[in-house]
């Protein structure tokens, strides 16, 4: 945690630069390991103690609402502002997700689900036209079996429209994992240029 | 694939028609924090600490893209796979085709997405490899054609009249441009164009005909690569317009308006 926010010029290369470094959810063995080795090793040794009736604890990764309990956090030296949503769970931290969502999902597999019996979401937002097209379902339904067939438990897809692209043009910090595709191209919705976004608004509005 | 044979006037990916890496500017990611030089060079990207400054373009060995194509395997399924695409991307039909050799050994399927303005030998090379061709055809016209691509299109139809006689599996991609291609008889001389090359066969090799309508969402990274885009028009193609030309292909036809685009 840290006593200042990412305010002044120095302040906010430095944060530019601690937030492009190697994170979690981009199927990056460097940091998903160190991910994976502290995570294993506290549900493997909280399942070792019993409770106060002699039952056995559960293992999971507690799972704050990411909103009020970021608007009480400090800035965080990850790179996110004080008061910025924090990551849940397994999923990416907002604005980190470089890979896609095959990627986010791979570094989840790698933790051993064996160990975790409740809080193992994956979290994506999609943009509606990426299932809308000719093989949408089948996409989808490939895209979490084969999840499930890497091990992995739980994934929520968000799936969204134009009203949330609205909203990303006018606060597009809050947006920063949104995924668009159009005719074969996918990117960042936050990160299109203005031109780009109001031309997508208009289409499918 | 990086680098271009045609130079379409509405071309939507300007980045890919130089094969050289380019320098990208984002001004709107821009922190004016003032670590690049003036005027910024290919070193700069490094230290621009938000990415507005970037290098569009790298330079990667097969060996190097065959492992990231390799990461998401799992996820192509039985009927998924890789696309190359471009630019050209049978300009280095080379290189793709030692990277989808590569690919086969796995089983993974594969496709190449072409405009088809290349030597025949480059499509030939791929044909062992290459599981699906997605081939554009952009004006039957010559004169159109040459205006707006800088070529004519005869190489383009000799080529695809070629690929359907090796019974590989097309489909056709047509943009549809206001102004251009957008009439009733332009797109019966394209359907001719298409029925001329599958003369002899019975068919079936063209799975599927798209017709894609005209939008302006490439507009805005010209100026990001320090480029001007030559294709200026206000006009939209309507859903019924391209739905209503798609018909005159026949029941192979798709529009991407109604299922938006999972082409």
């Amino acid at each position: 945690m840290l006593f200042y926010n990412y305010e002044t010029k120095e302040q906010k290369i430095m944060q530019s630069i601690l937030f492009s470094a190697p994170k979690w959810g981009n199927d990056e063995d460097y940091v998903d390991i160190i991910a994976r080795d502290i995570l294993e090793f506290t549900l493997t040794e909280s399942e070792k103690y019993r409770t106060f009736s002699g039952g056995k604890q559960l293992g999971g990764i507690h799972q704050p609402h990411p909103v009020p309990t970021g608007a009480t956090l400090m800035a965080t030296p990850e790179g996110r502002n004080k008061g910025a949503p924090v990551a849940v769970t397994l999923t990416p931290e907002s604005g980190t997700m470089k890979n896609g969502p095959t990627a986010a999902l791979k570094s989840a597999s790698k933790i051993n689900n064996r160990l975790i019996q409740w809080n193992f979401c994956v979290m994506v937002n999609y943009f509606s036209s990426v299932f809308k097209g000719n093989d949408g379902k089948n996409l989808l339904k490939k895209l979490i079996t084969s999840y499930f067939s890497l091990g992995g438990l739980q994934h929520q897809p968000n799936v969204s429209d134009v009203e949330l692209f609205k909203a990303a043009q006018a606060e597009p910090l809050k947006y920063k994992d949104l995924i668009v595709r159009l005719w074969g191209v996918s990117a960042h919705f936050v990160d299109l240029p203005k031109e780009l976004q109001d031309e997508m608004i208009a289409r499918f509005s | 694939m990086k680098g271009c044979s045609l130079r379409c006037a509405w071309c939507h990916n300007p980045e890919g028609l130089s094969p050289e890496p380019q320098l990208k500017f984002d001004k709107s990611n821009c922190i004016r924090c003032g670590r690049c030089s003036t005027p910024p060079d290919f070193s700069d990207p490094e230290r621009c600490p938000t990415g507005a400054l970037s290098v569009c373009g790298t330079k990667v060995t097969a060996k190097e893209l065959l492992t990231e194509l390799l990461r998401d395997k799992i996820f192509y399924g039985d009927d998924g796979g890789v696309t190359f695409s471009g630019g050209e991307c049978l300009l280095q039909s080379d290189f793709v085709t030692s990277v989808m050799k590569e690919l086969k050994k796995e089983n993974i399927g594969t496709a190449i997405d072409t405009a088809g303005f290349v030597p025949y030998e480059n499509i030939e090379q791929t044909l062992e490899y290459c599981d699906l061709y997605l081939y554009d055809l952009k004006a039957a016209g010559s004169v159109i054609h040459k205006k707006y691509t800088g070529h004519n299109n005869s190489l383009i139809v000799s080529n695809l009249e070629k690929l359907c006689h090796t019974g590989k599996k097309i489909r056709i991609r047509i943009p549809v441009i206001p102004d251009v291609n957008d009439s009733a008889e332009e797109m019966t001389a394209l359907n001719d164009i298409i029925r001329g090359c599958t003369k002899n066969t019975d068919g079936s090799c063209i799975e599927r005909i798209t017709l894609i309508p005209y939008h302006t969402l490439g507009k805005s990274k010209y100026p990001n690569l320090g480029m001007s885009c030559r294709f200026n028009t206000e006009k939209n193609v309507s859903p019924e317009k391209t739905r209503h030309l798609s018909e005159i292909f026949g029941n192979k036809a798709l529009s991407t308006i109604d299922d938006t685009v999972s082409d």
